[in-house]
Order: C-alpha cells, then structure tokens, then sequence
C-alpha cells in the first residue's frame, strides 16, 4: 500500500503529461499563412443532439455560395448525403478539413453520395474562404439567417454560436445512418467516413 | 494525497504553458534551412517492391534515412489535407520520370515525399487522386515534420549526401514549384557543386 501511495503521483503525472504530448498541425498550408484565425484550443463538445441513427433527417433548405438554394429532400431517392458542418471559415482545423475531401470524391461517386458543407458563416465570407482553397468539389451552404437554424434542427448548435464539428450520413430513404459529432479541435479521420459511405450499399 | 494532487497539478500547468503559448498559436519555429544536418529518422512504411528497390531499403520494414541509397535526394513535405500541395505534384512526378529514366542520374538522385500528420489510408487515397509516382512515407506522430522545424508546406528540401555519408541540406522552397524545368536545372546544379571546404 505504501509502495501505491509512492508511485502514484509519478503515474499520474505521466498520464496528465502525455495528454500534451498529442501533436497537431491545423491550418498550416503555406497559403494560408497569416489568414487563419486561431481560436485557441475550445471546449471539444457543447451541444447534445436529439438525433440518433435510424431517424429521419431533418430537411431544410439553404442559399449555397453558388447562388443556389439546395434542399435536403431533393436528394432523396436519388443520393445518399453526408453533411459537413464546421464551425467557422478561415479557421485552423476547417480549412483542412474541406480542402481534404478533395481527395475523397471518388469515394463519393462509388457510393453514390453526395458531400454538403455547411457553417454559420454567411456567403460572402464562405465565399472568399472556398476560392482561398482552391474552390470546393461540393455545395457550400450558409446557416447564416435565421442564425444557425439548421445547426440547431440537428442539435448541434453550440453555446458560441457556431455548429459543432458534425458529420451525419443519411442515406436515400432520407435516414440517418452515422452521426459524428466531434471533437472540434479535431480534424475527423477520412477513413472512417469513407468505411461508413461503403457500409450504406452493403 | 495532497502531494499527489499539488504534482499533478504542476505538471497541468507546465503542460499548459508548453503546449498553449500565449497568443493560443502553435508557436512556429524555424524550419530546416540550407546548410543544416538533416536528420536521421526512421520511418516505419511499408513500401511497395518497386519504392523499395527505387530507395535501395531492401527488405526492410523500418529504415532511416541512412538507409536510403542516392546522392540527392528530394524530399516533399506535405499533408493531405492542404489545398495548395497536389500543385507541385506534376513537377514532382516529371523530376521523378526524368531523373528514373537517365541512367547517369537513376542511382544519385530519389524523389519522395513525407506526408505529415497523415494516415496510410489518406496517403493511398491522395497518391490515387493525384497520381503520384514516386515514394510517399508517413510522419504519423509527426517526428519528422518536428525534427525539420515545423515548417509550413508544401516545404521542398534537397539533401545532399558527401563522401563521408553526411547529409546536408542544399536547397529549401516553401510553396508552390515554380516548375519542374527550374527544380530539375536547380538539381543538376547541385549535383556539380563541389562540397564545401572544411
């Protein structure tokens, strides 16, 4: 027991300081150097959504940098649908993230998908973000006004203002089939996307 | 038990101080410049037959730098996550495809890249969108990317190896590649220098 008492400070000094150790690298294309806004390291989640798999999807529709207004249920019967919400343009860990997924259409097009991204942001501002990167291969749309109105559908509307860093899988019957509300100082991992995409046609 | 608790305590903080700089950046470093060591590390990848013969790692699942046979070597720093790197990957590929295909050149110079920060699968999956052809190793844990000091990328470096086996950084390029006629020409001008007087 005094032998316990004795290591257990060295223990958990070793486990509080490899929670540090955890590397990081957001933002850091040499484009965007000096343009991205860091807001430091936030609360990993601050909302709980309402929405399980097996549910409905809510529909909305919403005005996309292209000067379309696109609506969920015009994929239905027609394409599955992953959304992406980020939290906020010109910030670390979003302007990976989207750019990223250029790397993944094919994966998109094998299964029959289609990828929305969708923040808070209104269009100008998404608008100048999407030709900073290059221009995206997907619908960027804005939850601008009313503010955050489908961020909050899906309940994933955090405290700040801004959506959650969420992915939601819905397939063509309009049913939710994977749901990822993430750390949001975390970029999610594409694999484990493209594993739910390939697990909707099986 | 309130000793326990004042260590762990201390070490929050240090870790909060080490990790979160004011300002809430990632403080950047100075990344590896002309005239540095680079350093040794070593990947574990596993390669295909064709990367390894090309690298001259042989059989081996893990293998430093040291390992690697050439005279030149051009390393691409990237991430498949930033937007501006597949933009050097054509001037890549044609330094690739040269240099390959010279016999003079095939043995002195490698073209490969390091993807930092990244998964296999994500590296397969870029290597598919954008044709790559030539080595790509992975910096998971992002010992490397740290070792080369933190750069911002797409980060080029060219590394020399001398007579002794040192290897030396001869040329850095943060960004795009202005073209592979000028990444060759700047590679061929390398290869002539002669090593620096000690």
């Amino acid at each position: 027991m005094v032998q316990k008492k004795r290591y257990l400070p060295i223990l958990l000094s070793l486990i509080v300081t490899c929670l540090f150790l955890t590397a990081d690298l957001h933002g850091a294309s040499e484009q965007f150097k000096g343009k991205i806004y860091n807001p430091g390291i936030l609360k990993p989640v601050d909302s709980k959504t309402h929405l399980k798999v097996g549910m409905k999807a809510p529909d909305f529709t919403l005005s996309s940098i292209a000067g379309e207004r696109v609506s969920l249920s015009e994929y239905r019967q027609k394409k599955n649908v992953v959304i992406s919400f980020v939290p906020a343009a010109w910030t670390p860990v979003c302007s990976d993230q989207w750019p990223g997924y250029n790397i993944a259409k094919s994966f998109f097009d094998k299964n029959n998908a289609l990828l929305i991204g969708i923040s808070v942001d209104n269009i100008p501002a998404l608008y100048a973000w999407s030709k900073e990167m290059g221009g995206l291969w997907f619908p960027v749309l804005s939850d601008f006004y009313p503010h955050g109105a489908v961020a909050k559908k899906y309940g994933i509307l955090r405290s700040s203002g801004v959506s959650e860093r969420a992915l939601f899988v819905i397939d063509k019957k309009g049913i939710i089939r994977y749901i990822d509300v993430h750390n949001i100082n975390e970029r999610p991992r594409l694999e484990v996307l493209v594993k739910e995409l390939e697990k909707l046609n099986k | 038990m309130m000793n326990a608790i004042r260590v762990v305590l201390l070490v929050l903080f240090i870790g909060i101080s080490v990790s979160f700089p004011p300002g809430g950046a990632r403080a950047e470093t100075r990344p590896i410049a002309t005239g540095d060591n680079f350093p040794n590390l070593s990947f574990r990848d596993i390669l295909s037959k064709g990367d390894r013969a090309y690298l001259g790692t042989g059989k081996k699942k893990t293998f430093s730098i040291k390992d690697m046979h050439g005279t030149l070597f051009i390393f691409e720093i990237f991430s498949t996550y930033c937007m501006s790197c597949p933009i050097n990957v054509p001037v890549l590929n044609t330094a690739y495809s040269t240099e390959n295909s010279d016999p003079k050149f095939r043995q002195r110079v490698k073209v490969l890249a390091v993807a930092i920060g990244n998964t296999k699968n994500e590296v397969e999956c870029y290597k598919q969108e954008y044709k790559l052809l030539y080595p790509v190793l992975t910096d998971f844990t992002f010992a490397f990317h740290k070792a080369l000091g933190n750069p911002r990328v797409p980060y080029t470096i060219i590394v020399k190896r001398d007579a002794s086996g040192k290897d030396i950084v001869v040329y850095t390029h943060l960004g795009i590649i202005e073209s592979a006629d000028s990444l060759l020409n700047e590679v061929q001008k390398l290869l002539r220098q002669k090593p620096a007087s000690q």
